[in-house]
């Protein structure tokens, strides 16, 4: 079901044959067939493999590491460690604080010492099991809040809290005064894995002038670039990355890939051979980055009419051991602390903390699934309190067109947060349900022998804003290129510097560029990310690729659109203001050739039918009270949550979620209705399932067998319903998709299980265990 | 050790490391990738093949067990270019994203589908429970099963 | 390299003379589902392997209407998948097919067979807690040595343990069939609903006309134990119980008291403790009222 308020019609071009259309995915076929090849799929003749050496601690002095066993072993070539990196020893995308293999210190237990190569993977995996490693352990800090006391063990000289952004907006001491009500709560999470299904792979192959071409599963393949240069100290232009078939990534391969490349590439250069990297489930694990826990005070005033008169918050997130991308996380989650609503008086500290660790760094999300489960949950808590609907405490405050946000800018257009919540509120059935269900027992058909008191219903809502792209703290990394090449059939491939992870990009340019250059689907092939390609066009992150790369390849066809319009009018005799595109013909209604006979004539009288496309964000600003355009443009959801709660062993079951989107304009329905699904049973992993669990920063939850996420047993009904409030700037009205189906559905579950039990929960997530203990603490209360 | 076997209907013969399991069988000794590796321990399905006409997960096989049974992987649906109609319904019916998980998804529909050809949606659950995805949320997977039994789907031949 | 040698054994008569030969440095294999990750893991690295999925009289499964109220007997190469799937097990057994019906998911099932879930002793194994419920025997066999049949709860001495003596296999188990009139159930609290190890499990079997019940708890002791106090104190009432409910209710408590749980990273002693009598008391209710 869609609700389409298309204004004045798309930026660019007004007709739409693909975009808007369900058209399948065009790399389906491949991978149906297991023929399309991922990254441990490729053969490479003479090829090595590696294996990394982790010392297995999480805090320790690095004195010495011993490969002599390793190396005299039959068949292992090369053990490398830190005096071996020709260039420089660091892979940190933003800081400069994490090395590729560390030399004098151990901050967490992913840390890996040593690279070793061998003639197969299993003799490389035996022989990095005997490299021994010379360490005096440290006494480490686990947790974010110790970490920020003054006596905590440092994990770098510079000191544990590494960042603090914050926004003032109003006066906070008044806006409280004026409230009839205050509550105040804190908040806790925890470290969450992306569980992409293939783990982190490259292969990098060395080439007899000193250049090195890198394949890999990642989303950022301008991050591996700069790393593997960095590390062999070349450059940029001797080092090429390509993207192989991205079995997912959910952020967890934005800059992690960086560092799996980079061991790969560093093995290559020395043994001059081809040599391949593959984590197994354990490793990776271990290794790449998690989502942030945070501990999150919130506190929030509102007059008795639900009115909002002011929040404020301090988060505390763990960022583990390195930077990494802490720095957008913590400013994004600063600048959406209060969530889509208007409140005009702000305080907000959002602090980012080192621990001895997992890194923490992106994940869908981006730092606002923990502030969202404070702001939704506190918001809940007010309403109960002024005896006012969840949803209408919402609308009474929600952002809109004319409203402010705690940054205090001005939103201008597409705000479809109303609408997100008007639909969710009618199709979940929510205003019979809320009243008639929550904490009462309902008939449980086909459930004879529970049929009792004990199943409880429940029913509760989320809503979320996610400023698109980078925003103010990325705007040297927000621009995005394209390349068209037209062939002389009339054949169009593109290259793109966004990457294709499973979420329908190369289907979605596909529909863009067709609809861009008049021509059928079927005419457009587009290839997988490449450095050398396109411009650097930062990574595939924040729900931008869609926004920016398609905003890239419409510039790149209307440049050829100029061109090969000029050729038409020249050969139809038409005035150039006269030449259409559409249908995969050009020129007017009476006269008119095919786009593949233009292709043609352009090759023919030499006419370049290449061009490059190129699109950049708009300014944004964070100034340092937190105040500014934070974000061109926001994408807005609501998701209910319908519940069923077994008191007696706390089990909680998602019946079905209601997802409702402002997308600005829908691309592909399909694929967009896949990416919220998907992003739904995240939501509940989070709310319900998932917690990466370490002791004294060992991990002890290190397979699919302890780290638990959702089967297909444990999959509610969900429904998805679109907004369509076209962006100006955005491709045909679109905005960005990717973050937010994975945000409001973990504090709408927690909601509905309050409102089934009338209980409030503070930490996620909500095993059966600790919804059992709140159900005793409650009777015993 | 020498194995022999017969995949996807042909005899096949691999010498291979007498500790080898089925998938490394498949994937380093035949050439056969489709079939993916997401844990090594039996924890996601990825791996997932038959065995004998049995859903198995291929990391959990040696191979030395395998001698003289029969294996169907991904690359065995396909008859004569074209697309088999569980592949077809994955297309048609938005199953697809990441594809990590989808031949092993594939497989665990076809052993379903072998057995019981009009499944309910929570057969097809249950049938699929073993295989993890990230992507999906499963919706359009086990839509896809219910498009293949219901036997509408496409024809598509395949990217040959 | 890890290159362990192979025996492929092709009738019980010659696994046991190859495992009498071989003795302490051979490990058995049977599906494989708990040997292969061990192996990958490099937890285990057996000079010896033992293939018995080749042995067919392994593979008998003799339970059924036929069997009632006599002995049942499952050869130790019977997967979860068939006992789940078999009719005979459904009626006569109906605790066994419900418990294997809960192991990990068709992939596991097609391949783990109830003598690797028995004699790999995990405290959870769902198969091995019904069939303590059932009051089984595991048949055990070598060559030298004949013949014994253990009693399940003897059979197992701890997580991983078991009394099996180097050359000997476990080549099936049996139990005395419930009567025809007798009700089992089978209970699990996992983390979800598929590939999930049991966080707690009950398995109960119900004897009316005696007034007896059988019941079982996983995941709450070093092995798979039965709640002894719990099956008294039904014994002692159930008859002449004036309210049955409550007295389930004191039976559930009672089995809570019989469990020794501890914290692992899949629950405290605490919950499991509640878990334990809430799965009792609904197992019970299922067949006993």
């Amino acid at each position: 079901m869609s609700k389409r308020e298309i204004q004045d019609g798309p930026p660019e071009r007004d007709r739409t044959a693909a975009v808007g259309a369900p058209v399948k995915r065009v790399d389906a076929s491949d991978k149906v067939t297991g023929r399309a090849v991922y990254l441990d799929d490729m053969v490479m003749p003479g090829v090595l493999h590696a294996a990394l050496v982790f010392p297995g601690c999480a805090h320790a002095v690095l004195r010495g590491v011993d490969a002599s066993a390793a190396r005299s072993m039959a068949g292992v070539r090369s053990v490398l460690t830190a005096d071996d990196i020709p260039g420089e020893n660091q892979v940190g995308v933003i800081d400069t604080d994490q090395p590729l293999l560390p030399f004098d210190r151990i901050r967490y237990e992913g840390d890996a010492v040593a690279v070793v190569v061998a003639e197969t993977a299993v003799l490389a995996r035996e022989a990095a099991d005997a490299v021994s490693v010379d360490l005096t352990e440290l006494p480490g800090v686990f947790d974010a809040v110790r970490a920020m006391e003054p006596d905590a063990p440092l994990v770098h000289e510079s000191g544990n809290v590494f960042l603090h952004d914050k926004v003032r907006k109003g006066d906070v001491d008044a806006g409280f005064d004026a409230a009839d009500i205050i509550v105040e709560r804190e908040f806790r999470t925890h470290h969450q894995e992306h569980c992409y299904l293939e783990p982190l792979a490259a292969l990098a192959v060395p080439a007899d002038n000193g250049s090195m071409t890198v394949y890999g599963t990642m989303q950022c393949p301008f991050y591996v670039q700069k790393a593997v240069a960095d590390v062999l100290g070349l450059p940029l232009a001797s080092v090429r990355v390509i993207q192989t078939v991205t079995g997912g990534g959910f952020g967890g391969k934005e800059d992690v890939p960086s560092e799996i490349c980079a061991c790969a590439a560093l093995a290559a250069w020395k043994t001059g051979s081809a040599v391949k990297l593959v984590y197994s489930r354990e490793e990776d694990f271990l290794r790449s980055s998690k989502r942030h826990p945070m501990r999150v005070t919130f506190k929030l005033g509102a007059k008795r009419d639900g009115t909002f008169t002011a929040a404020k918050i301090r988060a505390v997130a763990d960022g583990g051991a390195y930077t990494t991308l802490s720095p957008v996380v913590v400013f994004r989650a600063a600048a959406h602390a209060t969530g889509p609503y208007e409140i005009p008086n702000v305080w907000t500290d959002v602090y980012g903390v080192y621990t001895n660790r997992q890194t923490a760094g992106a994940f869908r999300g981006f730092g606002q699934p923990q502030v969202i489960f404070a702001n939704e949950s506190v918001i809940d808590e007010v309403a109960d309190a002024i005896g006012m609907d969840p949803v209408d405490i919402r609308l009474k405050n929600c952002l809109d067109v004319g409203k402010r946000t705690a940054t205090n800018q001005l939103l201008t257009e597409s705000v479809g947060l109303r609408e997100t919540l008007e639909l969710a509120r009618e199709l979940s059935g929510w205003d019979g349900k809320r009243a008639a269900q929550g904490g009462r027992g309902g008939e449980q058909p086909g459930r004879a022998s529970d049929a009792r008191d004990h199943i409880k219903r429940g029913i509760g809502v989320g809503s979320i804003y996610y400023g698109v792209s980078l925003g103010a703290k990325g705007l040297a990394l927000d621009g995005s290129g394209a390349h068209i090449n037209v062939y002389r059939d009339g054949s169009v491939r593109i290259g793109v510097g966004g990457t294709e992870m499973g979420q329908g990009l190369l289907t979605v340019l596909a529909q863009i560029a067709a609809d861009s250059l008049g021509v059928p689907v079927g005419f457009v092939h587009v290839e997988r990310a490449d450095t050398s390609v396109v411009p650097d066009s930062g990574p595939s992150v924040a729900s931008r690729t869609t926004l920016m790369t398609g905003n890239a390849v419409i510039d790149a066809a209307r440049k050829l659109r100029t061109v090969m319009g000029e050729v038409a009018a020249d050969s139809l005799g038409l005035d150039p203001s006269e030449i259409e595109f559409d249908g995969g013909t050009v020129g007017s209604a009476e006269k008119n050739v095919t786009f593949a006979e233009l292709a043609e004539q352009c090759w023919v009288r030499n006419v370049s039918t290449a061009a490059d496309g190129w699109y950049a964000a708009p300014e944004s600003t964070f100034d340092e009270n937190g105040q500014g355009d934070a974000y061109a443009v926001y994408s807005y959801a609501t998701h209910v949550a319908e519940i069923e709660v077994d008191t007696e062993t706390g089990r909680v079951t998602v019946v079905r979620i209601t997802a409702a989107h402002d997308v600005g304009r829908v691309m592909n329905p399909v694929t967009l209705e896949g990416q919220i699904e998907g992003g739904v049973l995240q939501g509940i992993g989070m709310a319900l399932y998932e917690q990466m669990k370490s002791k004294g920063g060992a991990v002890v939850t290190p397979d699919f067998s302890t780290y638990i996420i959702p089967t297909a047993m444990d999959t509610p009904a969900i429904r998805t319903v679109f907004v369509e409030d076209p962006y100006s700037k955005g491709p045909f009205g679109a905005k960005g998709i990717g973050e937010t189906p994975a945000m409001p559905g973990a504090v709408a579950v927690a909601n509905a299980v309050s409102n089934a039990l009338g209980v409030r929960f503070h930490e996620l997530p909500l095993t059966p265990e600790r919804v059992r203990r709140a159900v005793s603490e409650r009777k015993n209360s | 050790m020498h194995i022999t076997l017969t995949v996807n209907g042909k005899q096949r013969e691999a010498d291979v490391p007498s500790a080898a399991t089925l998938v490394e069988l498949l994937r380093e000794h035949l050439g056969l990738v489709g079939t993916k590796v997401g844990c090594g321990h039996g924890e996601c399905g990825a791996c997932t093949v038959l065995l004998d006409g049995e859903p198995v997960n291929s990391c959990l096989v040696f191979a030395a067990q395998c001698d003289g049974r029969e294996v169907t992987t991904i690359e065995g649906l396909r008859r004569n270019g074209a697309l088999d109609r569980i592949q077809n319904a994955f297309v048609d019916a938005g199953a697809v994203q990441c594809g990590f998980c989808t031949p092993g998804m594939i497989m665990s529909a076809a052993a379903l589908l072998a057995s019981n050809p009009k499944p309910s949606r929570d057969e097809i659950e249950e049938a699929i429970s073993g295989n993890l995805c990230r992507c999906t949320g499963y919706v359009k997977i086990v839509d896809a099963v219910e498009l293949a039994s219901a036997g509408t789907v496409s024809d598509r031949a395949g990217s040959d | 390299m890890y290159e362990p040698q192979w025996k492929r054994p092709t009738s019980k008569a010659e696994a046991l003379a190859v495992l009498g030969d071989v003795g302490e440095d051979a490990v058995v294999v049977a599906g494989g589902t708990d040997i292969a990750p061990l192996i990958s893991k490099c937890r285990i690295r057996p000079r010896l392997l033992v293939d018995i999925s080749r042995v067919d009289d392994l593979k008998l499964l003799n339970v059924g209407p036929g069997s009632k109220g006599g002995s049942a007997a499952i050869g130790a190469m019977v997967t979860h998948g068939a006992l789940a799937r078999d009719e005979g097990v459904s009626e006569v057994a109906h605790v066994l097919a419900a418990a294997c019906r809960t192991v990990g998911a068709p992939q596991v099932r097609a391949r783990g067979t109830i003598g690797g879930n028995v004699a790999n002793a995990s405290p959870a194994a769902d198969g091995a807690v019904a069939l303590v419920a059932l009051g089984a025997s595991a048949v055990v066999e070598s060559d030298g040595n004949g013949r014994r049949e253990v009693p399940l709860p003897e059979f197992f001495l701890g997580p991983g343990q078991t009394v099996l003596r180097p050359g000997e296999l476990v080549t099936g188990i049996t139990f005395a069939a419930p009567s025809s009139v007798a009700r089992s159930a089978y209970r699990k609290a996992g983390q979800r609903n598929a590939l999930a190890i049991a966080v707690v499990s009950v398995a109960a079997v119900h004897e009316p006309e005696a007034g007896t019940v059988r019941i079982a708890l996983g995941s709450v002791a070093p092995t798979p134990i039965r709640a002894t106090e719990a099956e008294k104190l039904f014994e002692s009432g159930w008859l002449d119980a004036s309210d049955r409910a409550e007295l389930l209710g004191a039976v559930a408590a009672a089995a809570a008291r019989d469990a020794s749980p501890i914290d692992d990273i899949r629950a405290s002693a605490w919950y499991r403790t509640v878990l334990v009598e809430v799965l009792t008391r609904r197992a019970l209710e299922e067949v006993c009222l």
